[in-house]
């Protein structure tokens, strides 16, 4: 076919108006994540070509003119990044100068180019979020480019359907997920984006509360909790421990060395909950459990003051079973290392708080009197919750106690235990997260980021170690204004909150949790999806147990049962053959293995002469051949397939063919 | 009957020299019930060809010079008033006859050229509401100079349409060149050539044309190349369906003349680029004509097997 060298062929301003509204589909998701000035510069090459096409006008713009612009552009982006190399000021120029391209779009190969190259495009969305409502757009996306490509390409472009472009894509789709599942994975990626590291709330190993003056709230999920059993635990008991910190050096609060010599002494009893935690990656290696945690599979490890510890930094997001039972008793008896460590408190600071303890407790005479006395005066006292606490470096306690009474749970925590421990009473810091939030579609707790938390534990004879929140008796009328709605909503600090909350949630609350489920599923199963789940995969399918020829068989025959299927197709479009063509054929192969070739438009007179002039030797065995051919096929439109002689002069055609001896 | 027209072909290739490809084409255009288009530069014998096979198949022949103030009337003839009578007789043109050469045929406007249309489809005319038959066989032989040249109305699509054959001459091979010059003009040969064939033998082996069979695969494949036609981006439109009835026709002579009783694809590959180059139109800036674009779709095109 004579098809005008594609340098020749225009592009029409129909087509470059698609190109601008895909380009406009494609750049949307970008643009959410570029400063505006660049969005504008980014929607200006499109919109221009629209308007001047609704208008009739011509789009040309002078060549050098075009030049300055790119030039001017590219100095802008350096300018407002400092550098071109970087996630984004790469991607604000690749961008800006892929809406630019539109403007000198003059040539059909253009048209193409900037299709192809609009697949490259949109996977750069993905550099700024992977979050899941991508997927959709994304396939809309490439539906939209394959109908325009395919329109731009077609002869008759005037009706052309969209149904073709949709099976295109989706029969990519099964292709795609065998692609992605069995595709080899590295173990880590690539590259790495060089990424910025934001400090928030959540949970660190060490605590200082006094050196912090604003504390973000982070709505990024922490992990998600999927009860086995039935029964789910009271709200009231959503303690989700994460360590315990019982080392204070007046400033900071850490893991204390000792511990590790202190032997675990967890007595089970009350109600056990067993549930599935999904964590996300936290670069530590301490795990999450229900208040408190009794037992952990895994090769995880629970620690003498019940907190779990993993093997390795949690670098990816995992998933691990524990049992948990919120009336169980940690260390019913307590050893002098842990006495000792639980009552330590740094010489010579916060004197004025030391001595107003003890005081208290000789009023109160005993420790539950004394703790609940103390949390009355959290309560009565003028102390508020805030995030935004002033700075209180030095004699930490004595400040926030006495002076400022304004804080958040580590302020309280903090102080709480030094009360504690300044009257004699085995305390420490647990921090971990509280309360989350229930969703009912997928039936799990979420847990964010923003529900970090930090409270008290004392240790009582016989009762182990109690639990204690200090931030939760603080008068909910003290808590910080621009936080009380929140607060009110979760209800974490105060219990007063009942559980029957969570079932009247209505519609958006609902589709907001079915949004958290949707996206969970994607997190689990298509983002984290790396090496070692391919590899669980293969176990799975028990592909491992196989010996290795059993393997190489199946894979070989895939690949025979793909050749095979293309093959059929490819010769199917041949249409089924009749028995004069299968014979026919068959001359023409062993003709050919002879070296004669027939040109696809040769008739068997013209290459059966040819053949002969060539090898004159062949003409008794080829004539009589060319003659039931032709006979067979041209000589009469309606042969009777039962007419005698068209039976025998098929079989002579077949006979000959088939013993052809050249 | 086959001798006869080998006998004709020599004829006409002593007369035209060195044409053979084109004189057998102008013969199967003529066994094909078919009207003749013969486009060339003046004087490359365009002319002797025309009068030659009018004389040769022992026709009645008439000539008509197209000009540009040549009248439809001067073709068809005009009813004019006979004093004897006292009234109105009707003086046939020259198109009642069985051979017209219409010489430099888009010389003439337009609307004189129209008048030839009805004439050469539905082998009638109608003058002042009267419709006359014409003679049979009814054969137009055409020429024309190309497009190009000043002084032209370039014939409407819908007239090529109208002509089975479109032949072009080409300069003459330097060697029969030479001998032409040597022997002098052959005009006088074409007007003193006998004729070989009765006209009932002219309708006699056009009916047995008619009879050629054309199986399924050939029209399978007839109609692969029309589709190609209508698919190709370097024509403004494809084949009509009156184009494809042409080439059966053609390809049916074609076979004839080989002695055969049936069309194999060859036939139609060898009247397709004559039968089906004027009747398309290259597109835009390519710098194909009709014949090119003819002749690759061939080259490409698979015969059924």
């Amino acid at each position: 076919m004579l098809v005008l060298p594609e340098n020749q062929r225009q592009l029409s301003s129909n087509k470059k108006q698609s190109l601008a509204l895909v380009q406009l589909l494609i750049l949307f998701p970008l643009m959410l994540q570029l400063p505006i000035i660049l969005t504008a510069i980014v929607l200006f090459a499109p919109i221009y070509v629209l308007v001047r096409g609704r208008l009739n006008q011509s789009m040309a713009v002078n060549r050098w003119l075009l030049l300055i612009i790119s030039l001017l552009v590219a100095i802008f982006v350096y300018q407002y990044y400092g550098t071109f190399r970087g996630k984004d000021a790469g991607v604000a120029l690749i961008v800006c100068m892929y809406s630019l391209k539109l403007l000198e779009s003059w040539k059909y190969r253009d048209f193409n180019l900037i299709l192809t190259l609009s697949f490259f495009i949109f996977a750069m969305t993905f550099l700024f979020t992977q979050s899941f409502w991508v997927l959709p757009y994304m396939f809309l996306a490439f539906a939209v480019i394959i109908y325009v490509l395919m329109r731009g390409n077609a002869y008759a472009s005037i009706s052309f359907s969209w149904k073709p472009a949709l099976k295109l894509l989706l029969l990519s789709a099964p292709l795609m997920v065998l692609l992605f599942l069995f595709f080899p994975r590295l173990p880590g990626p690539l590259w790495k984006m060089p990424g910025q590291l934001t400090s928030g709330s959540g949970v660190s190993d060490t605590m200082s509360p006094g050196d912090i003056s604003t504390l973000n709230l982070i709505d990024e999920p922490a992990f998600r909790v999927k009860f086995t059993t039935d029964a789910l635990p009271k709200t009231s008991d959503l303690y989700w421990r994460g360590l315990v910190l019982e080392s204070y050096d007046g400033i900071t609060w850490r893991e204390s060395e000792q511990r590790s010599d202190i032997t675990k002494n967890i007595q089970t009893q009350g109600e056990v909950f067993e549930y599935f935690v999904t964590l996300e990656p936290t670069r530590q290696r301490w795990l999450f459990g229900l208040d408190v945690p009794v037992s952990l599979r895994q090769q995880s490890r629970l620690k003498s003051d019940a907190t779990l510890v993993a093997p390795y930094r949690i670098n990816k997001r995992i998933r691990y079973r524990v049992s948990s039972a919120p009336e169980a008793i940690i260390s019913e008896t307590l050893t002098p290392v842990a006495r000792q460590i639980n009552l330590e408190l740094p010489e010579d600071s916060n004197e004025q708080s030391k001595q107003w303890a003890i005081e208290k407790f000789t009023e109160a005479g005993s420790a539950e009197s004394f703790v609940a006395e103390l949390l009355q005066h959290i309560n009565q006292q003028p102390y508020f919750y805030t995030l935004t606490p002033p700075i209180m470096e030095r004699e930490m306690v004595d400040d926030f106690w006495f002076n400022h009474k304004s804080g958040f749970c580590e302020h309280y925590a903090s102080s709480f235990v030094f009360m504690l421990r300044a009257a004699g009473i085995p305390a420490r810091v647990v921090t971990g997260y509280q309360g989350g939030e229930y969703n009912q579609v997928g039936g799990y707790y979420l847990i964010k980021q923003k529900d970090a938390h930090a409270w008290a534990e004392y240790w009582v004879q016989d009762k182990g170690w109690v639990r204690v929140d200090p931030t939760s008796a603080v008068a909910p009328s003290r808590v910080d204004v621009s936080l009380q709605a929140e607060m009110m909503e979760r209800g974490f600090l105060f219990d007063e909150l009942p559980d029957a909350e969570l079932l009247s949630s209505g519609w958006l609350d609902y589709a907001s949790q079915w949004f958290d489920n949707a996206n969970s599923f994607w997190q689990e199963w298509v983002l984290d999806y790396n090496q070692d789940n391919q590899w669980d995969l293969l176990k799975w399918l028990k592909l491992q147990s196989l010996p290795a020829y059993y393997v190489n068989g199946i894979v070989l025959l895939v690949v025979f049962a793909v050749i095979y299927f293309l093959w059929r197709r490819i010769s199917r479009q041949h249409t089924h053959l009749d028995d004069v063509a299968k014979a026919y054929q068959r001359v023409l192969k062993r003709l050919a293995k002879k070296g004669v070739k027939k040109r696809v438009d040769e008739g068997a007179q013209q290459f059966f002469s040819r053949v002969i002039k060539q090898n004159p030797q062949w003409q008794h065995q080829l004539s009589p051949i060319l003659r039931d051919y032709q006979t067979l096929r041209y000589r009469k439109s309606a042969f009777s397939k039962k007419d005698e002689v068209f039976q025998q002069c098929l079989a002579r055609l077949k006979r000959n063919a088939r013993y052809l001896q050249l | 009957m086959q001798q006869r027209i080998d006998a004709i072909k020599q004829t006409l290739n002593n007369i035209v020299l060195g044409k053979e490809s084109q004189v057998e084409m102008a013969i199967v255009c003529l066994l094909a019930k078919g009207h003749l288009l013969i486009e060339d530069l003046p004087g490359m014998g365009k002319t002797t060809l025309a009068h030659a096979i009018s004389r040769v198949f022992g026709l009645e022949f008439q000539r008509i010079q197209f000009t540009s103030d040549l009248l439809p009337a001067d073709i068809t003839g005009t009813a004019i008033f006979d004093r004897n009578q006292q009234a109105f007789s009707f003086h046939p043109g020259p198109i009642f006859s069985q051979v017209i050469l219409a010489d430099e045929i888009n010389r003439a406007t337009p609307k004189t050229q129209s008048a030839l249309l009805e004439a050469m489809e539905e082998h009638q005319v109608t003058i002042e509401g009267e419709t006359r038959k014409l003679p049979s066989p009814f054969f137009v032989i055409a020429t024309q100079n190309p497009a190009h040249q000043i002084g032209t109305y370039p014939l409407p699509e819908s007239q090529l349409d109208r002509f089975l054959v479109r032949l072009s001459l080409g300069y003459p091979h330097p060697e029969f060149e030479k001998s032409l010059l040597l022997s002098g003009e052959k005009r006088a040969m074409a007007n003193s050539a006998k004729p070989q064939l009765t006209s009932e033998q002219l309708i006699e082996m056009q009916y047995q044309v008619e009879q050629i069979n054309v199986s399924e695969s050939i029209v399978d494949y007839l109609l692969k190349l029309v589709i190609e036609t209508r698919r190709s981006p370097d024509l403004v439109h494809g084949l009509s369906p009156r184009a494809g009835l042409a080439i059966t026709q053609a390809a049916k002579a074609y076979a004839w003349l080989q002695q055969r009783d049936f069309v194999i694809p060859e036939d139609v590959q060898h009247v397709f680029v004559s039968v089906v180059g004027h009747r398309l139109q290259a597109s835009g800036q390519s710098q194909l004509n009709g014949d090119d674009v003819a002749e690759a779709i061939l080259q490409n095109t698979a015969v059924p097997l």
